[in-house]
């Protein structure tokens, strides 16, 4: 399986020698005879978006990937945490980037909660109370809303909703971003400390979160070498909360998802919130891509062992907890995807389960393996074991493969083909080579 | 009074009232029996195990955690329910209730169901080649159309239509099902088509294959359980422990969660566990919120009729779709709108926040690296924290869900739907809980140390404290809902009975009194008779042993007395001219010249005086004697009958004093009616006398010619000797005569008297008879609704005693 194409590829000595371009380049046209570009390869750059329900532990796994030993995106939290759309990129040092939401979005939100244009949904509405107090739960009520905004707006000509303290110091603190909002605002840092990392979870998830439009990560990472930016966005799947729809929003255009889900499978909100935004549909066609992973798979071993009364080693149980919740996230997505392409049911297209790429996972004991904390110590001795080098090496053959048209045009061509399985386990194999 | 016994006390009250009682009311006061019927339906229902158990629902997102709750709340050593493993786990609901002995019950869908997915699978093939329909699987239309409109397999009617149960989604789960049957697991087996599940499952049926396909060894095993299950069916089968736990637990995994799963109906674990000990029931529901999964009508339909519900999220709180479930199943609402003051238990909500250890061990991270080489706060102090957090988070998010379904509320209601709602998730009871840290408290590992130090730390016990709370509430709540309508019961019961009481206690007050009458007149009545009844026996032997001797003695002496008369007046006769004597003789005694002779006449005249005499005084008069005695005893003892009468109210008295002076007058007229009778005999006796006599002197006369003694010499002598030997003949004649006619005078005048004394026989009882006599026929006509009374008071006390058995 392709999950399992770990390290090196079929041809290991002379591969090595070459970049994995040229490798490819000599593979394609081998196989089809089409003619390699000439020209320097132009490197596009890809978003990968990580989507997943709620808590199901997206950020973690994104901060595994990306800065292990780091809580860089909050993470394991009360509630939906992510708050917004954060793209990480790859940065010389650690930088972060936000946009603010400005007066349009305050006119604009003020004018359908008038009512005297399209209504806003619950979510929206949430949102706005976030902005507005800092709690998305808070203050719903459309009238409060529409007088805060006002006075977020002008407030020397306009009266408070209430006079509270907290009030008034939320709808300032918002009045002057919206008076600021237009331009970026961007703070880096050489040695990341705990200040930059504050002011990260502030944006991402704290009393900010409401108020930016866009937030951007910059990481010293080879990962994201390539030009992939990963982009975590908030989970789905809780009941009426503001950020969910900025998910889907982002979904319109994604190119390609990393799905994030625990041992229960994939999520039916997941599965709607890509449906709806077309992303299924632009998979089942191959103009997308998907990649799957199964997260907490540590606490699954716990009960296996457990149940088995610990006769095996953790990692013994670990391995074969994986290999099933591979199994079963590929059969899923493969039913999803049938469905997708209106394939009846059966047997004709069981190659999209064999193409989709699906990793098992324990973001906690990557990081434990970090940390080597004594007081916390890891189940598991070497990092391969826990699975996060097998999705950053996915993610990094996903670029690779993305980052030019020849390239992206070759994987497509090869997945579409009938019977292509073994060329495309080997392509990967060459891409893959150069892995982190 | 536990549930156990309450049950048991109503299931003896409704058979009892549905007894006598309901016979009594059917009888009496049947427009009261709907009432009755009622009420003990009602009781019944209360009582019945499924309400006297507080069966709490699992809801939450698959994988979040609910059996691994349930399993600490069970058991934290053990696994009772099947958790942790990979996909939606729980498959059915699984019962867990308490069980001295640990038990497995399952029922199964019989072969109905595995048709139903053989004949899906061969629609989904047929479709798929593109062949026409053949229906070759002996399924009803019903199922058929069950399969080809509704589709859904699992027991759900109307599940929410969405995309999932699409007719892809319906296929799909029909093939998954045909997969972890014949295969074991839900997924993967794409190497087979469906082609082949279909015959493996009609393989199971015992039927051909359609499609050309032999089951493989490696699901040989699979295809022998779902045979075994098929068979079984309705009828169900229970596991008991034997032995070690790990295999009961494998057991009940199969079941829960394993191959078996598509064909459980029902499924109910019971474990020795303390928790659970006072009727509290948890029911593990299958995990909702997952891509094509099958199970999620098994989940709406509990939570459709759940009256507590226990819902489960992790750190991030209430997710759509368990939201979306309690609002479309209408729980929601039944929480939103039940009435403030309401004090029943049900419906209610409570909120689990689990996997709280996971944020704090995240919280430690996050503090590293948001603040380098402070001192990380204590763990416990983290996990508190987050517990807090969730609690706000749980809270704001179930409040903004409520509100969803407060804003189609009419304008004019919503201020105080929203207070409603307020107070609503003001109390709403929130549990932030670590399973494992509990767990881990109870395995004690080495390896795997707790973070806690005490079980309270985890909340565990809290949540457990406060389930068992709702099951006392609940199981209070019942016993007082069962005493409340036992109560209006026995005050149904009681009003229909009074009225008939009051009905029947009218006559039994006029039994009461006629018994007591009769038992003092019985005082009175007694001594009288007893010295009446003597009295007539002596009467009795006057007028058949006494009076009957006298007449003989009478009659001899009166013959005696007439006999000297006679021989005396024979004397006088001598006196005469002999020719004169002879003329008479020789003309049979009589002879009518200047002096009239007349033998026959004046001998029957000596006669006739003395037996008069003899009847009068030997005859009449001792019988009037008698009579009269009796007479006046019989008035005396009717007297004093009559004084008692006098002294009881509202007897008739006159009757018995007219009966007495009837009874006085009668008896003494008695004499008067023989004597009226013995006179026209006595006057035929003389008759008969005379005749007798007339016709004995003539024959003797005539005799005397006969023998010409009347002529020759010596006439005179001869005549002389005649009359000296007729007068013993004539005597002789009378004797007989008058001893035959005096007796049938007697036995005339004793008929007369023993008929007339015929009616005072018993003149006592008559009287009685007359005083009471309509009274107690009257109460012996009342005597059976007497009993119908006393039924009543039994019932009554019978009633009475269930009252304080229900208020003990």
């Amino acid at each position: 399986m392709l999950g399992g194409a770990r390290v090196g590829g079929p041809s290991e000595e002379p591969a090595r020698s070459r970049s994995w371009r040229t490798a490819v380049a000599e593979f394609g046209t081998a196989i089809d005879g089409a003619p390699a570009p000439v020209e320097e390869q132009v490197a596009l750059p890809l978003d990968v978006g990580v989507v997943g329900l709620t808590g199901v532990g997206k950020s973690s796994l994104l901060n595994a990937l990306v800065a292990p030993g780091f809580e860089l995106l909050p993470s394991g939290g009360v509630g939906p945490l992510t708050g917004t759309a954060v793209r990480i990129g790859h940065a010389a040092v650690a930088t972060l980037r936000v946009k603010y939401l400005d007066r349009s979005w305050a006119l604009d939100a003020l004018r359908r909660l008038n009512g005297s244009s399209v209504g806003l949904s619950n979510s929206e509405l949430g949102g706005l109370a976030f902005a507005c107090t800092g709690d998305q739960y808070k203050a719903r009520d459309r009238e409060w809303l529409a007088r805060a905004l006002r006075y977020a707006l002008h407030p020397h000509v306009t009266r408070p909703p209430d006079e509270s303290r907290d009030t008034i110091e939320a709808l300032h603190g918002l009045h002057e971003l919206l008076e600021h909002g237009a331009t970026e605002h961007r703070w880096s840092s050489d040695a990341p400390d705990g200040a930059f990392f504050r002011r990260v979870h502030d944006h991402v998830s704290g009393r900010r979160a409401a108020l930016c439009e866009r937030v951007e990560v910059g990481w010293p990472c080879p990962l994201l070498e390539t030009g992939l930016g990963i982009v975590d966005l908030p989970g789905v799947g809780t009941s009426a909360d503001a950020y969910a729809s900025r998910a889907a929003a982002w979904m319109g255009e994604a190119k390609a998802v990393l799905v994030v889900t625990d041992r229960a499978g994939i999520a039916e909100s997941v599965v709607t919130c890509l449906r709806r935004s077309g992303f299924l549909q632009r998979v089942a066609e191959g103009r997308a891509d998907l990649i799957g992973v199964v997260t907490k798979l540590d606490q699954v071993t716990d009960d296996l062992r457990r149940q088995d009364r610990a006769q095996r080693k953790w990692s013994s149980y670990f391995r074969s907890v994986v290999e099933r919740a591979e199994a079963e996230l590929r059969g899923q997505l493969g039913e999803v995807l049938r469905v997708e392409r209106g394939t009846r049911c059966g047997g004709a297209f069981t190659r999209i389960d064999e193409t989709l790429r699906v990793f098992g996972a324990s973001s906690r004991e990557h990081q434990r393996i970090v940390e080597r904390d004594d007081a916390d110590r890891p189940r598991l001795h070497v990092a391969e074991s826990t699975g996060i080098p097998a999705v950053r090496r996915a993610l990094t053959a996903l670029a690779r493969l993305r980052s030019s048209p020849w390239t992206s045009a070759l994987f497509d061509r090869i997945r579409a083909a009938p019977d292509s399985l073994a060329h495309l386990t080997e392509l990967i194999a060459l891409v893959d080579m150069e892995g982190i | 009074m536990d549930l156990g016994k309450l049950a048991e006390r109503v299931e003896r009250l409704t058979e009892w009232a549905s007894g006598t009682p309901w016979s009594m009311i059917k009888r009496w006061e049947p427009q009261r029996l709907s009432a009755v019927a009622e009420l003990c339906l009602e009781l019944q229902r209360y009582a019945a195990t499924e309400q006297a158990e507080l069966a709490i629902c699992f809801l939450g997102s698959a994988g979040v955690g609910k059996s691994t709750l349930i399993n600490s709340l069970v058991d934290p050593q053990l696994q009772v329910v099947p958790q942790g493993g990979i996909g939606p786990l729980t498959a059915q609901a699984t019962v867990v209730r308490y069980a001295s002995e640990p038990y497995l019950h399952a029922t199964y869908h019989g072969p109905r169901r595995v048709n139903q997915l053989v004949f899906a699978l061969d629609r989904c093939c047929e479709r798929q080649s593109g062949i026409a329909r053949q229906t070759a699987v002996e399924l009803d239309l019903e199922a058929q159309r069950e399969i080809e409109l509704v589709l859904p397999l699992s027991d759900a009617p109307g599940a929410e239509p969405s995309e999932s149960t699409s007719d892809e989604g319906r296929m799909r789960s029909y093939v998954s099902q045909a997969k972890q049957l014949v295969t074991g697991r839900q997924l993967g087996g794409n190497e087979h088509p469906i082609e082949y599940f279909a015959d493996c499952l009609r393989a199971t049926l015992g039927n051909p294959a359609r499609w050309g396909h032999v089951p493989l060894p490696e699901h040989e095993p699979f295809l022998a359980q779902v045979v075994d299950a098929i068979s079984i069916g309705d009828d169900g089968k229970e596991w008991e422990k034997e032995g070690e736990n790990r295999i009961f637990l494998g057991e009940v995994a199969r079941h829960a969660s394993g191959s078996i799963a598509p064909l459980i109906k029902s499924l109910e674990v019971g474990w020795p566990a303390e928790a659970l000990r006072d009727g509290l029931v948890l029911v593990d529901l299958p995990g909702i919120g997952i891509a094509n999964d099958e199970y999620r009508s098994v989940t709406s339909t509990w939570i459709r009729r759940a009256t507590a519900v226990v819902l489960v999220v992790d750190r991030s709180g209430v997710t759509e779709a368990s939201a979306d479930l309690l609002r479309t199943t209408g729980f929601l609402n039944t929480i939103l709108h039940r009435v403030p003051e309401a004090t029943s238990v049900s419906p209610l909500l409570r909120v689990v926040a689990v996997k709280l250890d996971d944020v704090a061990n995240a919280a430690r991270a996050t503090f590293k690296t948001l603040h380098p080489g402070a001192r990380v706060p204590a763990w416990l102090e983290l996990f508190r924290n987050a517990c807090d957090e969730s609690k706000r988070l749980i809270r704001n998010q179930l409040e903004a869900v409520f509100e969803q379904s407060v804003v189609t509320a009419p304008a004019e209601t919503k201020v105080e739907r929203r207070d409603a709602l307020r107070q609503l998730v003001e109390s709403l009871q929130v549990y932030p809980v670590s399973a494992i840290e509990y767990r881990k408290l109870h395995e004690d590992d080495d390896d795997d140390p707790p973070k806690i130090k005490a079980a309270e730390d985890s909340n565990i016990p809290a949540l457990i404290d406060s389930l068992s709370d709702l099951a006392h509430q609940h199981a209070t709540e019942l016993i007082d809902r069962c005493r409340a309508t036992a109560q209006r019961l026995f005050e149904s019961i009681e009003r229909a009975l009074a009225r008939v009481k009051d009905e029947l206690s009218g006559d039994e007050r006029q039994v009461t009194l006629v018994a007591e009458l009769r038992s003092s007149l019985e005082t009175v009545l007694r001594p009288a008779a007893d010295e009446l009844k003597p009295r007539l026996g002596a009467l009795r032997e006057r007028l058949r042993g006494t009076i009957p001797q006298v007449i003989e003695t009478e009659v001899e002496r009166s013959v005696t007395a007439a006999d000297a008369g006679v021989r005396e007046y024979f004397g006088t006769l001598q006196k005469l001219a002999w020719s004169t004597l002879r003329a008479t003789i020789r003309r049979g005694g009589t002879w009518v010249k200047a002096r009239p002779i007349d033998l026959p006449n004046e001998v029957a005249l000596r006669f006739e005086e003395p037996l008069t005499l003899a009847w009068s005084r030997g005859v009449v008069a001792p019988l009037r004697k008698a009579l009269k005695e009796f007479a006046m005893d019989i008035g005396r003892l009717l007297g004093k009958v009559i004084v008692w009468a006098g002294a009881q109210a509202g007897l008739d008295v006159a009757q018995v004093q007219r009966f007495q002076a009837e009874a006085e007058a009668e008896v003494a007229s008695l004499v008067t009616r023989g004597e009226l009778a013995a006179a026209d005999l006595t006057t035929l006796a003389k008759q008969k006398l005379q005749a007798g006599i007339q016709e004995e002197i003539r024959l003797a006369c005539q005799e005397f010619v006969d023998e010409r003694l009347d002529v020759g010499t010596g006439v005179k002598n001869r005549m002389s000797g005649f009359l000296d030997r007729l007068a013993p003949r004539v005597a002789q004649i009378a004797r007989t005569t008058a001893a035959r006619f005096l007796r049938e005078s007697y036995d005339a005048v004793l008929n007369q008297v023993v008929d007339g004394l015929q009616r005072f026989n018993d003149p006592l009882e008559y009287a009685s008879t007359l005083l009471l006599g309509a009274h107690e026929r009257d109460a012996r006509d009342a005597a059976p609704r007497v009993d119908e009374l006393n039924r009543i008071r039994t019932i009554l006390a019978e009633m009475a005693a269930f009252q304080a058995e229900l208020t003990e």
